[in-house]
C-alpha cells in the first residue's frame, strides 16, 4: 500500500513538473519592473511597440531577411519574419548591452556581421546609392520619397551611428582627444554641437579611412610635426588627456588611447616596426638579469615590454625631453641593453660581415642595392651602435655625435645622419672593410680628423 | 556573368570587329560633342547629357563623349548620390575604348578616366574593382602628377578590404611621393594602430602568454572586428588553451560571416584539425572537402598539402 501511495505521489509530481512551464530567466534593467502580462498578453509576442516607439529602432522588423544569414538560436516568426526577439534576449539578456544576443566579448559590429557577413555587402548603409533601399536606414521616407539634407535623419545622428558602431560606449572621440578642435566649415549638429557627421562623411570618402572628412584629417595632422616632448605646459596634452599634474597619476596616467602606450606612440611615430619588439614580457633570463642590474625599466600592465620600458620623457623631473633610459650622454655610454641582454652574446656574432643574413641586425630589411629599399635603420644611427658597443666619448674625450658647427666642414665622402649629424658611421665603416684599419676607421686616424677639421 | 558584363563584352566585340566608323561619323560626333560641351558650360546639364549621348551614338569609338558622360554622372553622384550606375557604365565604356585603341601621345590625359573611375568605385564600396582600375592607371600613367593620391586611394581600398599589410605599402608609397600628404599619414597611423595590436598579440601568443594575447585580441576586436587574421588568432589561441568550445564558436563565426575569403581556407583546416582531435571525423572531413570545393586553385601550397594529408589520415579521398 505504502509503495502504491509513493508511486502515485511520484506520478503526480512528475506530471505536474512536466506541465509546469519552464521558469524563464529573470528580467533585468528597465524590464525588471514588468509583469508577465505586460508582454505575454496574447498568444505570443510579436512586437514591443506597447512601450517602445517603432522609430527608436532603425533596423527593419516584421519582414523576412533577404540577404542575411540568421544564426541558429535566433528566433524568427513562423513566416520567417524578423522579430525584436530575433536580436534581443529579454529574459537573461544584459541591459547594458541592449539585451542583444551577443556572446560575451562580442562587439556591436561583431554582432551585426553574424547575419550580414564581414563585408556587410548587403547591409552597409555607407555604400548606399539613391534608389537603393538602404538609404532609408538613415533617411526619412515620406510619401514614397526619400528626404535628404538637414532634418532628414530618421533618428538623432548619434543614435543612428551608434546602432552599429557603439560609439557612445567608447566615449568617442573624447577617448582619443578630449579637446579636439575642428576645422572651419564642417557640418555641425543641432545647436552647433558636434555630431558624428561633423568629422565623418557617411556617404563615403576616397582619400581617408574611417570615412573621415578630408579637411578633418588634414586638421588632425597639422600638428604632427611639432615635437610634444618639450618642457611646455600644453605639450602634456599631446599624450595626456589633461595638463593637470595632479590628474596625471598612476595607474593610467590619464594617457590618451585609454592608456595604451604603444598605440599612443605609434599615433605619431608612424611605424609598425619598432626597433625593439614590444608587446610581450621579457624572457625569464632577461627578467633575472634586469633584477640583478638594479635598473628600473617599467613594463606594461601585462608585464609586457612597451615603448616607455626603454624610453622616458623625463616628465617627473620637469625637464621633458624624450630619451633612452640609462643613456649617459656625457660619457656616450648606454647601460640599457645590457640590463636585459647578455652583451657578450650580443657581440659574439658580428653583423659587420658580408652576409645578407646579418643586415637586419641594423637595417629594417636586407637593403636592395641601387634602391632606397631596406636601407632604413632599426633605430637612430647612434643607438644602433650603442646596443652592442659601450664606448666613452671619443676621440679626444669630445662628443662628436652632433650636428657640426658652421666652422666644421665635413668632407663629402663622410656620411652624415638624417639630420646632418655626425654618427658613428661617419668615421667608422660598418660594412665591408677591405683596408682592415683599426676600429674600422674610414681613413688613417690623423687623416680622418683632417677630413673635417681642416683649414 | 552579369548583365553589364555581357553588354560590355558585346560592345567590345562590336568595337573590335564591327565596321570602322566613317570619317564623317567622327566629324559629326566631334561637332555634337562641342555643342554638348557648350550646353554643359552654360549649366544646361540635361541638354548636355543628351548631346553627349548623341555624340557617342554618332561614333561609339570616340572616347570623349562617354568620358564626359561619366564625369557628369560622377558629379551628380557626388552631389546627391544619384546616377552611380550610369557613371560606372560610362567609365567602363571609356576603359574599353582605351584598351582597344590606346590614346596617342597628345591624348594621354584620357587615361585619367581610370583614376576617376577608381574614386567612384571606392565611394560606391566596390573595392576590388576600384583596385583593379587604379592599378591599371598606375600601369599606363606612372608619371601622373598626383600619383600620391592614386597610391593613397589604393590604400583606402585595401584598408577597407582588411588587407592591412598591403594598405601600409600603398600609404607608404603615397608618402614617398609626397611626404606632406596629410591624408596618407593619417591613414598610415590608422592602419598601424591596428596592425601593432595584432602584431603584439602574435608576439604574446608565440611567447607563451596566451591569456595576454587574448586580451590584446579583444582590444583589436573593438576597433577592427572584421580583421580576419585577428579573429583566427583568437580562435587558435583559445584552442591552444583547451577552450575548444569557445574556439569552435569563433572559428564558426568566421566561416559564417565570410566563407569565400581565401583566408578561411586555413580557418577550415584549423577547425578540421580540432574536430578530428575530438573524434568528430565526419564534420572535419566536410570542412576539408568544402575547402577543396571553394578554393580548387588556392596558392598556399603548405595549406593545400596539410589539407591533403589530413584528408588521407581521416580516410577521406584527397
Amino acid at each position: 500500500m505504502r509503495r502504491l501511495a509513493g508511486a502515485l505521489v511520484l506520478l503526480v509530481w512528475g506530471v505536474a513538473a512536466r506541465a509546469a512551464p519552464e521558469t524563464p530567466a529573470p528580467l533585468a534593467g528597465s524590464h525588471a519592473e514588468l509583469a508577465c502580462d505586460d508582454c505575454h498578453s496574447g498568444p505570443r509576442i510579436t512586437d514591443c511597440w506597447n512601450c517602445h516607439e517603432a522609430a527608436e529602432n532603425p533596423h527593419p522588423v516584421g519582414i523576412a531577411a533577404r540577404d542575411a544569414r540568421i544564426p541558429e538560436g535566433f528566433p524568427l516568426a513562423a513566416d520567417g519574419a524578423l522579430l525584436c526577439r530575433t536580436c534581443h534576449r529579454l529574459h537573461g539578456g544584459d541591459p547594458d548591452r541592449e539585451f542583444l544576443r551577443a556572446e560575451p566579448g562580442m562587439t556591436r559590429m561583431g554582432f551585426c556581421i553574424q547575419c550580414h557577413g564581414s563585408s556587410l555587402d548587403h547591409a552597409n548603409p555607407h555604400r548606399a546609392r539613391r534608389g537603393e533601399g538602404r538609404c532609408g536606414f538613415c533617411h526619412v521616407r515620406r510619401g514614397g520619397r526619400l528626404l535628404t539634407g538637414r532634418g532628414s535623419a530618421r533618428l538623432e545622428i548619434k543614435r543612428l551611428c551608434n546602432f552599429c558602431h557603439d560609439v557612445l560606449a567608447k566615449g568617442h572621440p573624447r577617448n582619443v582627444d578630449p579637446d579636439l578642435s575642428l576645422p572651419k566649415d564642417v557640418p555641425m549638429g543641432p545647436g552647433r554641437a558636434w555630431t558624428c557627421f561633423t568629422c565623418h562623411d557617411p556617404h563615403g570618402t576616397t582619400q581617408t579611412t574611417h570615412l573621415l572628412r578630408t579637411e578633418v584629417a588634414r586638421h588632425l595632422e597639422r600638428g604632427r610635426e611639432a615635437n610634444p616632448h618639450v618642457p611646455e605646459y600644453f605639450a602634456c596634452r599631446a599624450c595626456h588627456t589633461t595638463s593637470d599634474p595632479d590628474a596625471i597619476r598612476p595607474p593610467g596616467y590619464a594617457l590618451r588611447y585609454r592608456g595604451d602606450v604603444n598605440v599612443l606612440c605609434i599615433s605619431c611615430h608612424v611605424t609598425d616596426r619598432s626597433h625593439h619588439p614590444t608587446g610581450f614580457p621579457p624572457s625569464a633570463p632577461a627578467v633575472a638579469r634586469l633584477a640583478a642590474s638594479g635598473l628600473d625599466l617599467p613594463l606594461g600592465p601585462d608585464g609586457e615590454i612597451v615603448c616607455t620600458t626603454c624610453h622616458d620623457n623625463h616628465c617627473a623631473s620637469g625637464d621633458q625631453h624624450m630619451g633612452e633610459r640609462y643613456y649617459d650622454r656625457s660619457r656616450g655610454v648606454s647601460d640599457l641593453c645590457g640590463a636585459c641582454h647578455d652583451r657578450s652574446v650580443l657581440t659574439q656574432a658580428s653583423p659587420h660581415v658580408d652576409d645578407p643574413k646579418t643586415c637586419p641586425t641594423c637595417h629594417v630589411a636586407v637593403p636592395v642595392p641601387g634602391s632606397a629599399e631596406g636601407h632604413e635603420l632599426v633605430a637612430s644611427p647612434k643607438m644602433v651602435c650603442l646596443r652592442c658597443h659601450s664606448v666613452n666619448l671619443h676621440p679626444a674625450n669630445a662628443d662628436h655625435l652632433k650636428v657640426p658647427s658652421g666652422k666644421i666642414r665635413p668632407d663629402p665622402s663622410l656620411p652624415l645622419g638624417p639630420q646632418s649629424e655626425v654618427t658613428c658611421a661617419t668615421c667608422h665603416e660598418p660594412h665591408a672593410d677591405p683596408d682592415r684599419r683599426a676600429a674600422r676607421l674610414r681613413a688613417d686616424a690623423q687623416a680622418l680628423c683632417s677630413l673635417c677639421h681642416w683649414r | 556573368m552579369g548583365r553589364f558584363a555581357w553588354a560590355a563584352l558585346a560592345a567590345a566585340v562590336w568595337l573590335a570587329l564591327g565596321p570602322a566608323p566613317a570619317r564623317a561619323d567622327r566629324k559629326q560626333a566631334a561637332e555634337l560633342y562641342k555643342k554638348a560641351m557648350r550646353s554643359y558650360r552654360a549649366g544646361r546639364i540635361q541638354q548636355a547629357l543628351e548631346g553627349f549621348e548623341r555624340s557617342e551614338d554618332a561614333d561609339p569609338t570616340y572616347p570623349y563623349p562617354p568620358l564626359a558622360l561619366a564625369r557628369i554622372y560622377h558629379q551628380l553622384f557626388e552631389q546627391d548620390m544619384t546616377h552611380y550606375r550610369d557613371a560606372a557604365l560610362a567609365y567602363d565604356r571609356v576603359g574599353l575604348l582605351l584598351r582597344i585603341t590606346p590614346p596617342g601621345p597628345t591624348e594621354q590625359a584620357l587615361y585619367q578616366a581610370y583614376y576617376f573611375q577608381g574614386l567612384l568605385l571606392l565611394k560606391g564600396g566596390e573595392y576590388e574593382k576600384a583596385l583593379r582600375v587604379l592599378d591599371r592607371f598606375l600601369e599606363v600613367a606612372p608619371d601622373f602628377y598626383a600619383v600620391e593620391r592614386v597610391h593613397n586611394a589604393r590604400g583606402v581600398a585595401l584598408y577597407s578590404l582588411d588587407r592591412f599589410d598591403a594598405a601600409v605599402a600603398a600609404f607608404r608609397k603615397a608618402l614617398e611621393a609626397d611626404p606632406d600628404f596629410a591624408e596618407a599619414r593619417f591613414n598610415l597611423r590608422s592602419v598601424y594602430t591596428r596592425l601593432s595590436t595584432y602584431n603584439e598579440a602574435v608576439a604574446l601568443a608565440r611567447s607563451g602568454q596566451p591569456e595576454a594575447a587574448l586580451r590584446r585580441l579583444a582590444r583589436l576586436r573593438e576597433f577592427a572586428p572584421r580583421y580576419l587574421p585577428g579573429r583566427r588568432l583568437e580562435a587558435q589561441t583559445l584552442a591552444r588553451l583547451g577552450r575548444t568550445a569557445e574556439a569552435e564558436r569563433v572559428f564558426r563565426e568566421i566561416l559564417a560571416t565570410d566563407p569565400d575569403d581565401p583566408l578561411t581556407y586555413g580557418v577550415r583546416l584549423d577547425l578540421a584539425r580540432m574536430l578530428a582531435g575530438r573524434g568528430q571525423t565526419v564534420e572535419a572531413l566536410a570542412l576539408l572537402r568544402e575547402n577543396l570545393d571553394r578554393f580548387p586553385r588556392i596558392a598556399d601550397e603548405r595549406a593545400k598539402e596539410a589539407t591533403r594529408r589530413l584528408l588521407i589520415r581521416l580516410g577521406g579521398v584527397p
